[in-house]
């Protein structure tokens, strides 16, 4: 009998068992989305306004100022140096029309499909008050703790068209230095106009580049500057310009016909010898050099930003400058 | 078989089992009464008492020497879509943010960082520790921010060059400047941030900054919807096993009382009013009605208002060959009141007086079988030998005590007078209502006073 009645009570005991576990579900386990083959744009709409409403912000408290000091929070590289020379030119004459007027309103917003760093994100701005062409910006997020920092800026050219790109919801793909499947590849459309600015048309890579403004209005700053300098100190003065694209600073996006748009930063240098005389600079140049004149050489420091638009490989067309910006940052001089 | 078996070890527990279920099964009705409402008790308290919480919070405490804390992604619509994220630190800042899990995870490779990687039960997270999440965070290239040297003036470059000094030196950085965070919260000692779980891969950053910055603590809650899986099924059972045991209460109490209208249910054959009524003044109502044996007191007045001079004879309707195949079942499952109570059946001495039974006038149905009815006859003996026993029972099992009145005296055994019945048509109404009343262990009210009862029970007796 007690056989039984332990039987029993094992028998409560389990339909007890059974009603008080079932009440217990198990544990979830995480189910995450899958990792997207490609990455999701790396920020939102919202995320773009908010990244471009600092900008603005920190643009704003350098602006009325002229005082460089806010804008290292959300500027960077050539459009952190730009805007300080500019400052520093808008304060001694006390014009800011000196200054690059940068809206923040978009147009366009190419977000990159990426999970790395550093990441880039393109932006058209509006047209801005003074009805110039609308800015390219060029916003850049170093590392995974750094903010978003407008890195450079550039003037949309007269009669160009951007080429086609996503949508920011779908983003953009980054494109590598090296990328094939372009008519050039990045890398080498910087190196080749940059050779093509030196040496004009009569470079080998001429002839696969659209003319542009940017180039003609290069070639003619630069012969007006000679033919001054060679009516006022006849052989006593030298002129030269190299071109230099910047190592590290290239962000290319792929764009929906295939093509590619490539923004670089690059360097033109002209540099001023003297064997003779004296050469008098007047205000903005002044407050860059420090001085107003020099007598043995000069360098002017140009910050440049270039964007370009790069058809498919196997395309007849050429490669077209979208957007420039040249922005003197230095000049020294003795 | 096993049935009987268990319930004759609830009923027994100290003595074995072999008298076996004839005698147990006394205490089946009660069995299977307690069993029903403990069944019903265990599906309520399924659904209350023990009901999880419809608030799922899982803490996590991380010990190390870390500032960041952040969840792999999954983890924040793993119980619900909805979650409330709370961090807090005691002594500093306390900074939530919600991103991309690669972001997250960039943003947290800079410090050393605890995990959340799912639930390690209901109320605690399981985490793992950073360093194993870093080596697939590196692949990103995040250490080497300072390696993106731009030449750059010398303004820009000092400026970057302390952002990324203060951005490298764990304990001080700042998730709130970083713009990669959908939503973020910050607050001292406390952060608390709502999230609704949307398409992609998605974590949330805890950090407390501060130059004595320790591990935050992060809690997430989720609103959990709870079911009762257990509490219909468990009041269906119960309420069955309810429903039978009283039944068979019921019928072991009213069998006791009123053998003769638990015997014309069994048989199913309805009882000539005129029959029962000389046996005496306990159980002599029913029998006229056993089609309606569900009726209500007053539907059973008022059609004994309509019926009385017709006896109710006919064969047995559906009803009540169903209520007596269901008797019969459950009579089964009871134990013989004979074998019970130990007393002699009173079957025999009911077989000789019954051909007087049938009151003059009275038609008698050819399918009854008067001798097999267990009624005493109107000369016998009243049977009030069978009742102590499963009164006991019935007591011991909560039953209202019977009605003491109830047990009577043996009445002086008078001659059937015809036509009694229609002097006294006022009167059997409220007898045969009274008569149910006291089979149920009610007191008679249906003169007013137990007296007054008493007196229309003698007077029935008396015809």
């Amino acid at each position: 009998m007690s056989t039984r009645r332990r039987l029993t009570a094992a028998a409560l005991i389990g339909v007890l068992g059974l009603l008080l576990t079932s009440c217990a579900a198990d544990l979830p386990i995480p189910h995450p989305d899958p990792e997207p083959a490609v990455p999701r744009p790396a920020l939102d709409v919202q995320e773009i306004s908010a990244v471009l409403r600092s900008v603005g912000a920190a643009l704003k408290a350098g602006d009325a100022k002229n005082n460089p000091a806010p804008l290292a929070a959300r500027l960077s590289g050539p459009a952190l140096a730009s805007r300080t020379a500019e400052y520093l030119v808008s304060a001694k004459s006390a014009d800011p029309s000196l200054r690059t007027e940068l809206p923040v309103g978009t147009q366009t917003v190419i977000a990159p499909d990426t999970n790395t760093w550093p990441r880039a994100l393109v932006v058209v701005t509006e047209q801005p008050q003074n009805l110039q062409t609308p800015r390219i910006l060029t916003l850049v997020q170093d590392d995974a703790r750094s903010p978003y920092r407008l890195w450079g800026w550039a003037r949309l050219l007269p009669d160009t068209r951007m080429p086609p790109t996503a949508t920011p919801a779908a983003g953009t793909v980054p494109l590598a230095p090296n990328a094939t499947g372009l008519l050039v590849s990045p890398k080498d459309v910087v190196t080749r106009y940059a050779d093509v600015l030196a040496k004009g048309d009569s470079s080998t890579f001429a002839a696969s580049f659209a003319p542009d403004v940017f180039r003609k209005q290069l070639a003619a700053t630069l012969a007006a500057t000679t033919k001054g300098l060679v009516q006022g100190l006849g052989s006593a003065a030298k002129v030269a310009e190299t071109y230099h694209p910047r190592a590290g600073e290239l962000y290319s996006f792929s764009t929906l016909d295939g093509g590619a748009l490539v923004i670089a930063g690059m360097t033109t240098t002209t540099s001023l010898t003297l064997s003779g005389g004296k050469v008098e600079f007047q205000n903005d140049v002044a407050a860059l050099l420090g001085t107003t004149t020099v007598s043995s050489s000069a360098t002017f420091v140009w910050s440049d930003v270039v964007v370009f638009s790069v058809p498919p490989k196997g395309s007849s067309a050429k490669i077209q400058l979208l957007a420039a910006e040249h922005v003197r940052t230095a000049i020294t001089g003795k | 078989m096993l049935w009987c078996a268990w319930t004759a070890s609830l009923a027994y527990p100290e003595t074995s089992v072999p008298k076996g279920c004839s005698v147990l099964r006394r205490f089946l009705p009660a069995a299977t009464t307690l069993l029903g409402l403990l069944v019903v008790a265990l599906g309520i308290a399924s659904a209350t008492l023990w009901k999880a919480s419809s608030t799922v919070h899982a803490v996590v405490t991380p010990t190390g020497g870390g500032n960041v804390v952040i969840t792999a992604p999954g983890v924040l619509d793993l119980v619900a879509p909805d979650v409330t994220i709370r961090a807090s630190a005691p002594g500093s800042r306390v900074v939530l943010a919600i991103g991309r899990d690669t972001d997250v995870a960039g943003w947290a490779a800079g410090s050393s960082f605890v995990r959340v990687t799912g639930l390690s039960s209901w109320t605690r997270l399981a985490t793992e520790a950073g360093p194993t999440v870093a080596a697939g965070a590196s692949a990103s290239p995040t250490a080497g921010a300072g390696a993106s040297a731009s030449p750059t003036a010398g303004a820009s470059a000092s400026a970057t060059a302390t952002a990324r000094s203060q951005s490298t030196s764990a304990a001080t950085a700042d998730p709130a400047v970083s713009d990669n965070w959908l939503v973020q919260a910050g607050g001292d000692n406390a952060a608390t941030l709502t999230w609704s779980n949307r398409p992609g891969r998605w974590s949330v950053l805890a950090a407390s900054v501060g130059d004595e910055a320790t591990m935050p603590e992060l809690e997430l809650s989720w609103p959990h919807p709870v079911g009762t899986p257990w509490l219909v099924p468990a009041i269906a059972l119960g309420g069955a096993l309810l429903v039978a045991g009283l039944g068979l209460l019921s019928l072991q109490v009213l069998r006791a009382r009123s053998p003769q209208l638990v015997e014309a249910w069994r048989t199913g054959v309805p009882v000539p009013a005129g029959a029962a009524t000389p046996s005496g003044g306990v159980p002599d109502a029913a029998p006229a009605h056993t089609e309606q044996g569900t009726l209500t007191r007053r539907q059973l007045r008022e059609r004994e208002r309509s019926h009385q001079d017709v006896p109710v004879v006919a064969t047995p309707g559906r009803l009540a060959r169903l209520r007596a195949r269901l008797v019969t079942s459950a009579l089964a499952l009871l134990s013989p009141a004979t074998q019970r109570v130990g007393t002699p059946t009173p079957s025999p001495r009911v077989a000789t007086p019954t051909p007087s039974v049938p009151a003059p006038g009275r038609a008698t149905s050819p399918s009854s079988q008067p001798s097999s009815l267990p009624f005493p006859g109107p000369a016998a003996p009243r049977p009030a030998a069978p009742a102590p026993a499963p009164v006991a029972a019935a007591a011991r099992w909560g039953a209202p005590p019977p009605d003491s009145q109830l047990l009577p005296v043996p009445p002086a055994p008078v001659a059937p007078v015809a036509g009694a019945p229609v002097e006294h048509q006022s009167t059997a109404a409220s007898i045969r209502a009274d008569a149910w009343r006291r089979a149920w262990g009610f007191p008679g009210i249906a003169s007013g006073t137990d007296n007054a009862t008493e007196d229309t029970a003698d007077q029935g007796e008396g015809r």
